[in-house]
């Protein structure tokens, strides 16, 4: 018996347990996290795996200690409009350098291409500036704008509405189909598998983005996750087992998108050579 | 599709709404300041105790609020200087002088006269934390010198005799080398240590050598006394092993507060001496009494003890410039003092708090009473802030010098090499600095006259001005070997 | 005129799908990034520059760039951010490795009662060695042992899927959160690692004493005679692709000298001055070169000089770190029980300056490998035409002639992709690491070219230095993605 796509034998007892061990490697570190989120203050200092006796009442300590809860909301809906953006304007984009012929067009797609190799950090002082001139210092839109138009995306959908076949905008053309309404009515619906890998890269990324809200944010109502969780780790003390038990559950939600969605992943990524 | 995007857009905007629509809004009929600090109830009391000050004197109530999710340093400062920071912040050793650099910070030297707040209601040693080419920007909240704290239980279970107040480097050496062989039982892996660190700065200047000179306009560490010193503490932690390397005193810098594993370390007696401020009896207290004892850290010749501490500056763009000043003459007050001697957070900063019964001798705490007696005479006595060059911030000379004397521990630079560096390396930025700032270049040139002055006259063995001497640890060390001309009786 | 209007038409078209990404990306990209430039030539310093105090700029021409070229701690850093990047490679094995099982797992119902067995008895004698141990001792492996015998059945039942998402793990936690969790990982005395390490040392050690003479000799043997083997397999790769005309010259006089750079470190470290090393390295390399590019080839000279080179950087990035860990092998296997002798410490890890950064870096080849990568190799594995491999096995290819003949050159531009992205958010990395777990230190060792850049902007406020960093940086990004899109993108097209 051979696979369909790799015609390499299928998976026998040597490959699971391959795996296994694998798996175990990469969720070790995780395991003590887990297992150091209920430990006790003290314990959490004791390198010690196990914690003497499981305090689930961590959990809820978390809730007391910071709005958690506020936390998570700010991160969904921050990384949900970010996500919303930046899908909905590369789609539009790369449907224009996919799709369309217009003069000048794949020398501006290198161009712009290029952009991606601008470290953030050289922007990173100066995007301060302007947001302090635009007065979005310590505003939601402030963690929006920033990151909601990226090259990034623009390529990977590019890569993927090029290898649409180019007789179904050809039959909508010939019945009379604008622009707007093939790429609304024919080309997304086709491209969701790379629309939906574009949207989990660009959800899991900003989910994760530290540094940017932490010079921008103040008001602790207005914190996404990561610095939020991160004031257990800080100048005010050390909650390690706070900590451990907050970052824990910050995953949950990313487990759960990635579990649902890993198949339309994969599905969703085209990457030809870079000429295109 | 379509409505998918739409189901998104109404769905975040829905969210967007509430989260907007559920931000707590400052209620409150009082003008609302925020004060950066940590939220612990120790604080906490602080605030209570400021609010009853004030209707004690008649003065208007305030909501003052602890905003302790913006404590970040990095963060202080970009949104300090871009209009955005918070009425009161805690400075810690580099904000003493990044902060009031910026202008960000309140200038209060006439209020702080008035107010009975100025630079001489505290010790006159923190002079140089508060201040800023004579301008005053903040007012001490906590202070004290370090010293080392004694374990007298691992002592006395090891069979040693703990160590004196005052010890040179020999001395320290010898106990160390016992501690370590008795603490640690032959051909297992080292798990105790005598001391967690060791004060570089405090056996330089025991030698009579600080970070600059007398005026500030040249970095001395490239002399053969600071060579020595770091050898010595090089082979006390690489040979003797008195102490662990430095690798935890990063992730220490980060953490202020300390909670990390050195006093669990001390408790269990994993560090027979721990060097930190008296602040740390916040820290012990909980973890049960202690037999107590302090030490000074081992020196040759000048006796000198560190001190430091937080100082609370007022933010230039504040809204309520009245009120947060005032914040600040109550840390001058009895009502503060009172308080911080019962916290125990540090000593008070009006130095005659710490002559007082309930800070020598708190009912109760007999344990204790060495280790405050020792912290107020240390601080009274021998306490001397760090030596600042107005031309280099503090930051810049505590990142090279740690760099260069990392590179000496992991066997890259010989001692004189190290010394070199630090001194060239320091030196250089004070040079690039006086360049491009034009401002610095005239107090630079001036200040370059008035040493070479201050040379001529000790090497003709005349005493010299005191206004001359502008370094904190100069300014002492000329006063004690008397090296400085009598003060003109006005 | 009619087909110019359309022209124009069409281009009105493109252009208005394009506007609301170029117009987000003029406002937040091409603005900060006009005004970087500018600040790069000017003395702006918050410390003087800012809402309180307005003193005026003043342009300064090249001098930040000089400051920078001038003081060698930079270099010293720059050094440190390609010394990171010497993971990449590792990396991106790693993921492809890992996607590569991951295709091969398949659902496979008639192995459950199989699995379901194996799975109870890794549960029994986990719960035997719990109730011998006690929670407090044994209990870690009893979770261990569940969740072993948990992925057993599920990856049985479910096909990769419980696989893929516990090896894509990592990249949930990515960012500071990974950061803090290695740092308690790695701290010497209250972390796991060396927790974990301690006792192993500690037998290992002694297993060393008890057997020295076996150790002294043993180990320089063995690491010699496996360098010996790589070498031999590397020199005969060479030869292959001289002869068959896929490396031209200077692909070759590369491949030998990255072959002789370990052989140069190895008599460095057995106690050759560094210049007399230095010399031997090039006589070897030259030697090896003139050897292969004198033999004729079969059917004369048809390819470019340099052809190949870039297979000789990919198969060298390997080859090196290898190479160097079996001649550090042959150099202080001798010494082994010496050492051993006073008892092995587990290594100090972010305090030490030879291990923080392999330390950082087996920290990113964990986080690397599940991560996006591995999620595009999987995509391009299934892009794959299945034809390929039927041809293939007609012609009774072994398993690895598949993967080099066809796997590999199909993946070759999702490889090139994974690597140009490698390469730039490489040289921008190691910010926030260092800010969470090393402040750089120790001795610099961890500072990286992004936190140097941190620390002259938000810390010192020197915003004129860390623009001019920061754009030192940009020109190595775009030098290497140059250099990657010449040597690369040719492969990845052929």
């Amino acid at each position: 018996m051979t696979d369909p796509a790799t015609q390499a034998p299928r998976s026998g007892p040597g490959l699971h347990t391959v795996m296994v061990v694998l798996s175990l490697l990469m969720v070790g570190p995780f395991v003590w996290m887990v297992l150091t989120s209920f430990k006790s203050f003290t314990e959490a200092a004791d390198p010690a795996w196990m914690p003497g006796a499981f305090r689930w009442e961590n959990y809820p300590e978390v809730f007391r200690v910071i709005p958690f809860l506020r936390f998570a909301a700010n991160s969904l809906v921050i990384a949900g409009w970010v996500t919303l953006l930046q899908v909905l304007t590369s789609a539009m984009a790369a449907y224009s350098f996919a799709r369309l012929e217009w003069p000048g067009r794949d020398r501006i797609f290198f161009l712009y291409l290029g952009t991606m190799m601008l470290p953030g950090l050289v922007m990173l002082i100066p995007t301060f500036q302007l947001m302090v001139r635009f007065g979005l210092v310590d505003t939601y839109l402030g963690l929006i704008l920033p990151a909601a138009f990226s090259a990034f995306g623009t390529f990977l959908l590019r890569q993927f509405m090029l290898g649409i076949p180019k007789a179904l905008d050809e039959a909508a053309e010939i019945d009379g189909a604008g622009k707007w309404q093939i790429f609304w009515n024919v080309i997304l619906p086709l491209s969701r598998p790379g629309l939906i890998t574009l949207a989990i890269f660009t959800f899991m990324g900003n989910y994760h983005s530290f540094f940017w809200p932490l010079v921008m944010m103040k008001t602790v109502d207005k914190f996404p996750l990561p610095v939020g969780l991160m004031l257990f780790d800080s100048e005010r003390g050390q909650a390690t087992h706070l900590l451990m038990a907050g970052v824990s559950m910050s995953v949950v939600p990313l487990i759960i998108i990635f579990i649902f969605m890993q198949r339309q992943l994969i599905r969703g990524i085209q990457i030809g050579a870079v000429k295109g | 599709m379509k409505l998918f995007f739409v189901a998104c857009i109404l769905a975040l905007s829905l969210g967007s709404a509430f989260l907007h629509l559920t931000l707590p809004g400052k209620q409150s009929e009082l003008p609302v300041m925020w004060w950066i600090t940590a939220d612990d109830h120790y604080k906490q009391e602080i605030v209570t105790v400021f609010r009853e000050w004030l209707r004690d004197e008649g003065l208007p109530d305030v909501d003052l609020r602890i905003d302790n999710s913006n404590q970040d340093a990095t963060k202080k400062l970009v949104q300090g200087v871009s209009g955005v920071g918070a009425d009161l912040m805690d400075l810690y050793n580099f904000q003493q002088d990044l902060f009031p650099a910026t202008g960000m910070l309140l200038d209060v030297t006439e209020e702080g006269k008035r107010l009975g707040f100025s630079p001489d209601d505290t010790y006159p040693a923190l002079r140089d934390d508060i201040t800023q080419n004579g301008r005053q920007y903040s007012f001490p909240r906590n202070t004290g010198s370090a010293l080392y704290w004694v374990n007298v239980g691992t002592f006395r279970r090891l069979g040693l005799t703990p160590p004196p107040f005052r010890w040179n480097p020999d001395e320290f050496e010898a106990l160390g080398k016992q501690f370590v062989a008795a603490a640690n039982p032959p051909g297992t892996r080292q798990r105790a240590y005598f001391v967690n660190v060791v004060s570089l700065d405090v056996m330089r200047r025991g030698l009579g050598l600080a970070n600059f000179n007398e005026t500030g306009t040249t970095c001395t560490l490239d002399d053969p006394r600071n060579a020595a010193v770091m050898e010595r503490v090089r082979k006390w932690t690489v040979e003797d092993r008195l102490l662990p390397t430095r690798e935890q005193d990063a992730a220490m810098a980060a953490d202020i507060s300390g909670s990390g594993s050195t006093f669990s370390h001390f408790d269990s007696g994993r560090f027979g001496l721990i060097y930190t401020g008296h602040w740390a009896f916040i820290m012990l207290r909980p973890r049960g009494t202690f037999e107590l004892a302090a030490a000074e850290g081992p020196q040759d010749g000048f006796p000198n003890t560190e001190m430091g501490g937080g100082s609370v500056g007022v933010y230039a763009g504040t809204k309520y410039r009245e009120h947060a000043v005032r914040f600040l003459q109550f840390l001058g007050s009895g009502h503060f003092n009172r308080l911080i001697v019962r916290q125990a957070d540090s000593l008070a900063p009006v130095p005659r708090y710490a002559q007082t019964d309930e800070f020598l001798r708190p009912v109760g705490r007999e344990n204790e009473w060495p280790v405050h007696q020792a912290f107020g005479r240390a601080t009274a006595e021998t306490g001397i802030t760090v030596s600042k060059s107005p031309f280099v911030l503090q930051s810049v000379v505590y990142r090279l010098e740690m760099e260069i004397y990392e590179s000496l521990l992991a066997g890259r630079l010989t001692p004189a090499e190290a010394a070199r560096q630090m001194g060239e390396r320091i030196n250089a930025e004070i040079q690039q600095a006086v360049r491009r700032d034009p401002g610095l270049r005239a107090l630079y040139e001036e200040r370059v006259v008035r040493q070479s002055h201050i040379e001529a006259k000790r090497a003709a063995g005349e005493r010299v001005p005191a206004a001359w001497v502008t370094d904190a640890f100069h300014r002492t060390y000329y006063r004690v070997q008397g090296w400085l001309e009598p003060e003109a009786q006005p | 005129m009619n087909n110019r209007r359309s022209e124009l038409r069409r281009t009105l078209t493109g252009v208005g799908f394009l506007l609301p990404n170029i117009l987000g990306f003029l406002a937040f990209t091409l603005v900060p990034l006009a005004m970087s430039f500018f600040i790069a030539f000017t003395d702006w310093d918050i410390l003087r520059h800012n809402i309180f105090r307005r003193e005026s700029l003043s342009f300064v021409g090249f001098e930040n760039f000089t400051w920078l070229f001038t003081h060698p701690e930079f270099w010293h850093y720059m050094g440190n951010t390609f010394f990171l990047m010497l993971g990449l490679p590792f990396a991106i094995a790693g993921s492809l490795g890992a996607a590569l099982l991951l295709t091969r797992v398949s659902r496979h119902p008639a192995a459950l009662r199989g699995a379901l067995v194996l799975a109870t008895l890794v549960l029994i004698a986990s719960g035997l060695v719990l109730l011998a141990g006690g929670m407090a001792e044994m209990g870690v492996w009893f979770i261990f042992g569940l969740l072993a015998a948990g992925m057993l059945v599920g990856g049985v039942l479910t096909g990769g899927t419980i696989y893929r998402t516990l090896f894509y793990l990592p990249h949930f936690t990515a960012g500071v959160a990974t950061f803090v969790l290695w740092k308690k990982l790695y701290n010497p005395q209250t972390g796991p690692i060396n927790f974990a390490l301690t006792p192993v040392l500690e037998q290992f050690a002694a297993a060393v004493q008890v057997a020295a003479p076996v150790f002294a000799v043993g180990v320089p043997l063995t690491a010699g005679v496996l360098a010996l083997l790589l070498a031999g397999w590397q020199v005969r790769r060479l030869v292959r692709q001289w002869d068959d005309a896929a490396a031209g010259s200077v692909a070759v006089a590369l491949g030998a000298a990255l072959l002789a750079l370990p052989a140069g470190f190895l008599l460095h470290w057995l106690g050759m001055a560094r210049p007399l090393a230095t010399a031997g390295v090039i006589v070897v390399a030259t030697a090896l070169t003139i050897f292969i590019v004198r033999r004729p080839r079969p059917w004369g000279p048809v390819c470019a000089r340099d052809a190949g080179v870039s297979a000789e950087i990919a198969i060298g990035l390997g080859l090196v770190p290898l190479l160097l860990l079996l001649a550090a092998g042959v150099a202080l296997g001798a010494g082994l029980p010496a050492a051993a002798a006073g008892g092995i410490q587990p290594p100090n890890w972010l305090g030490d300056y030879a291990w923080a950064k392999p330390a950082i870096m087996i920290m990113a080849l964990w986080a690397a490998i599940g991560s996006n990568n591995m999620i595009l190799y999987l995509a391009g594995l299934s892009n794959i035409p299945p034809e390929l491999y039927e041809a293939a096995d007609m012609d009774g290819a072994s398993s690895m002639q598949r993967f080099w003949h066809i796997t590999w050159p199909q993946l070759a531009p999702v490889t090139f992709f994974i690597f140009v992205m490698g390469v730039i958010y490489g040289l921008q990395g190691g910010f926030e690491m260092a800010r969470i777990m090393t402040l750089g230190g120790p001795a610099g060792s961890t500072t990286t070219l992004s936190y140097f850049i941190y620390i002259e902007g938000f810390e010192t406020g020197r915003l004129g230095y860390a623009s001019a960093a920061a754009w030192v940086l940009f020109a190595l990004v775009f030098i290497l993605s140059l250099l990657n899109f010449r040597f690369g993108n040719r492969n990845a097209n052929d």
